[in-house]
Order: C-alpha cells, then structure tokens, then sequence
C-alpha cells in the first residue's frame, strides 16, 4: 500500500505543479514598452484608421522615448512607421505636431528611419515634419 | 480479506490509470493571459442596465434577445422619410420650376442678370449680394453681412466653404453700416459659427485662427480689425497676453460648459503643441471646435496634456465700449484659402 502510495505522490506530483490554476504565469518581460502600445494602434488600425488615427492622436503627444539607443529605435521604427500610416486620419493634428518634435530628439535616428521607410511615406512625413516646423516655430498665428 | 485487498489494489489501480490519463490534458491545458485588449474597453454585457451590448440575429434588447430568430416586425417611427427616387424627382422638378423665371429672364431679356437676383425677394433689396452660382470662387468672396444666425446647426459636419454659399436669413440686418453684434445673445451666435464648421478651413493646428474667425463672424465685425485687436499668434496668448480681455471677454469659470464659451489652454509635458497651447469654442451641437471638433474638450481628448486656463464668455457692454466697436462689419472670414489666396489683413483699422 505504502508503495502504491509513494507511487500515486510521485505521479501526482508533476499534474499538480503544471496545473493551471495554481500555476504561476511568468510575465513576459517587454523591452519596448511603448512599442506594444503602437502594436496595439496598428491593431486597432487594421480595423479601423480612422478610430486610431483619433485615437492614437491623443497619446502620441504624451510619448517620452528611451535614453537607450536600441530601445529608441525600435521605438522610433514603430512610431514612424504608424504615423506614416494614420498621418491622413488625424484630425487633431497632433500626430503632425509630434514629427518636428521626434526630430529635434534624435535627428540623425529620424533620417534612418525615414530612408528605411517607402519613399511615398517618408515623403509624405518629411513634408509634414517641414510644414509644421515651419508653422509652429515661425511667426505664423496659430 | 483477500477479496477485500484486491477490490482496493482495483480501485487503486483505476485511480492510478486515471490521473496517468488525466495528467497530460492538465499539463497541455495552457495559462490565461491576462494581458488588456488594445483600449477596447468594452463588456459584452452594459453594467448601467444589465443588457448585452452585441446582440445576434435579428434581436433586440428586451425584445427577443435571448430568441434572436423570432421574427420582429421593423418598428414604426413617426420620423421624416428619407428621399426616396420619387421624392428626389419631385425635389428636381421643384428645382426646375425655381430655376424657371431666371432662365425665362435671359431669354426675353438680355441686360437681365442670369443669376436671377432680380427676381429674388430676399436679395433684391441688396444689389450688392450675390447668388452662390455668380459669386467668386475666393473665400473671401464678395461683400457679404451676413451673420452667425444663418449657420444652421446641421451643418456640422460640412467644410465651411467661405461666405457665399451660405443661405442668407431675411430677417439679418444687411448693409455696409451695420456693424453692431447681431441680434440675440452673442454667444449663441458665437456657438452656432462654431457649429457651422467654418474652422474646418482653417487648416491643422490652426486653433486661434479658427477662433478668432468664430469671434468676428457671431459679432459682426471685420476679421482683419478683429485680429488686430485680439492679437497674438498662440492660442494661449489669448488668455497670458490678456488679448480677450481687452477686447471684451470675461474669464468666468463657471460657464466653462456653457455653449458659447471660449475655453483656452496651457500644455505641459513638453513638445510644440505644449508650447502654444490650444483655444476652442463650444458649439451649439456640444462639440468643442477649433480647426477640428470633438465631443470632448482637448484636457479630456489628450488626456491631460492640456490644462484648461480659462473660459471667456463677452460682455456685449465691454464690447460695445471696446475697441471692437470701431470695427466695420464682417465682410467674409480669412480662413480657408492659402496665404496668396487670402487677402492681407488690416492689423488695426483704428
């Protein structure tokens, strides 16, 4: 019987440490944090531009990018490349306003990307970043 | 007894067979990830009234949404009907009959205008207005007086296309003299310009221009002499220079809700936008406007990268003894076109 027990124990023992309810899920530790929340925008884009258009306006301006020079391409890959994609669909300018900002922050990183982008798009970007520059840091009224 | 012991080493071994069956399923039974969904925010049940949001079939909250394949008959409204190809044909043929007498004009009568204006009772009596099919195609058109009071609310969402095609009320004051604020309260009027959509025009992040062209507009007044009074090129100089202060406004913070209100904001956190700050008017279809709209203001739209300043409501005595009250009437607003279409503005026509 002893043994039919121990036995029982030793089988049981890995079901029960494997079992899902009393599992401790292990978070993935992300090195991009903001680069998740642009994934979840362009998701939100598949379905609808023009929802993250709006919406991803109303964040874009609060983004602070990472002092870490990886991290902060990464960043800036994700972060050009959807504002490339919902420039059309913001209607509060904010993701227009955001370019000449994420310039003056890394400008060098800026040109990469843009030249690792679509000539269309980076066009497009590049365009808008000069048109607000100018609009902004000039003396036109607002 | 022997019996006894092999029932148990049965039962035993059973238990055994069954958790040597079970343990793969639970080990291959996955986790739950309890990562959010991108800002969907949304339960598929309404915790205010307990009914589900997505419905299937054809159901309908309390109706049938548990049988969604019952048959519920449309329900019947009372509303207008929308235009349908016989109401359209009836519309045309209404169109054609208006269109009659001018086109009946230019055949009999040659000197006669062919924008039939001189069969028009309400444009009659100013020879100086135009028909939208006459006017020029400039945003800043031809003169015109006409007044925030023939902006209709349902145009909302239509681009202001400058001050010609717009519908002129007989019952606006017309004529180069008229120069006071149009009658009723000011803002109303200043709520529904802004609910008109002209700031559409007034291109991306182009807020104080908007407004400013709101301001002239509701009060009648010269938007080049306007500018030159409520002056500054951000939108936060409004409140940090005073600008509408000395034109006749008054910060009054209980009336930040209030339609007609013109609320300006500071920004913090950093960036250009942060650095000029924003202005927008609340329009009588309860949408903040400035170059775009929305039914929140910009603190709740941007989630607090926007810190509400102040909310300035006129004072039709300060104005009228301001320095507004020397500005002519409003002859067309200066947003919409580009800087070589738009006519150079008369800073100050004092």
């Amino acid at each position: 019987m002893k043994f039919v027990f121990s036995l029982l124990l030793m089988v049981s023992a890995p079901a029960w440490s494997k079992n899902p309810i009393l599992q401790q899920t292990e978070k993935k530790v992300s090195v991009c944090k903001l680069c998740d929340r642009v994934d979840q925008f362009e998701r939100m884009a598949d379905k609808s531009e023009e929802l993250a258009g709006s919406e991803w306006g109303r964040e874009v301006a609060s983004y602070k990018y990472s002092a870490d020079a990886k991290v902060r391409r990464l960043e800036y890959k994700k972060v050009l490349h959807l504002a490339g994609r919902l420039l059309s669909f913001d209607k509060s300018g904010e993701i227009s306003v955001h370019l000449p900002d994420m310039k003056d922050r890394d400008a060098k990183l800026y040109g990469e990307i843009l030249r690792e982008m679509s000539p269309s798009q980076a066009k497009e970007l590049d365009d808008m970043e000069k048109k607000m520059r100018k609009q902004y840091d000039g003396k036109t009224e607002l | 007894m022997g019996r006894r012991a092999l029932s148990q080493k049965r039962i035993l071994s059973m238990l055994f067979a069954s958790l040597l069956i079970l343990e793969p399923s639970m080990t291959n039974a996955g986790s739950w990830s309890y990562t959010p969904v991108a800002s969907s925010g949304t339960s598929a049940v309404d915790p205010a009234t307990g009914q589900p949001r997505v419905l299937y079939g054809n159901a309908q909250p309390g109706v049938n949404q548990y049988h969604p394949t019952i048959y519920v008959p449309p329900p019947v409204t009372a509303t207008t009907p929308s235009p349908t190809p016989n109401t359209q044909n009836q519309m045309m043929l209404q169109m054609a009959g208006a269109m009659l007498p001018a086109v009946m004009g230019m055949l009999g009568k040659k000197n006669t205008p062919a924008t039939g204006a001189s069969t028009n009772p309400i444009t009659a009596s100013n020879p100086g207005s135009q028909t939208p099919a006459s006017a020029p195609s400039s945003p800043s058109g031809g003169p015109s007086s006409s007044t925030a009071a023939d902006a209709p609310a349902s145009s909302a969402n239509r681009p202001y296309r400058g001050t010609q095609d717009e519908e002129r009320d007989p019952g606006t004051p017309t004529g180069p003299g008229q120069s006071s604020p149009p009658s009723g309260d000011i803002m109303e009027a200043l709520a529904k310009t802004a609910a008109s959509g002209m700031g559409l025009n007034a291109g991306s992040g182009m807020c104080y221009r908007a407004v400013k062209a709101f301001i002239a507009k509701a009060l009648n007044k010269n938007e080049g002499c306007l500018r030159g009074i409520i002056t500054g090129g951000s939108a936060i100089d409004a409140h940090r220079n005073g600008s509408l202060k000395r034109a006749g406004f008054v910060d009054d913070r209980s009336k930040c809700k209030t339609q007609g209100v013109i609320r300006v904001y500071s920004g913090h956190g950093g960036g250009r936008n942060a650095k000029h700050g924003h202005i927008e008017v609340l329009g009588s279809d309860n949408k903040y406007w400035s170059f775009f709209s929305d039914y929140r203001p910009i603190d709740e739209y941007t989630r607090g990268a926007r810190k509400l300043e102040g909310c300035y409501v006129p004072d039709p005595a300060k104005i009228a003894a301001g320095p507004l009250a020397k500005c002519g009437p409003f002859t067309g607003s200066m947003i919409g076109g580009g800087s070589a279409a738009r006519p150079r503005a008369k800073r100050n026509s004092r």
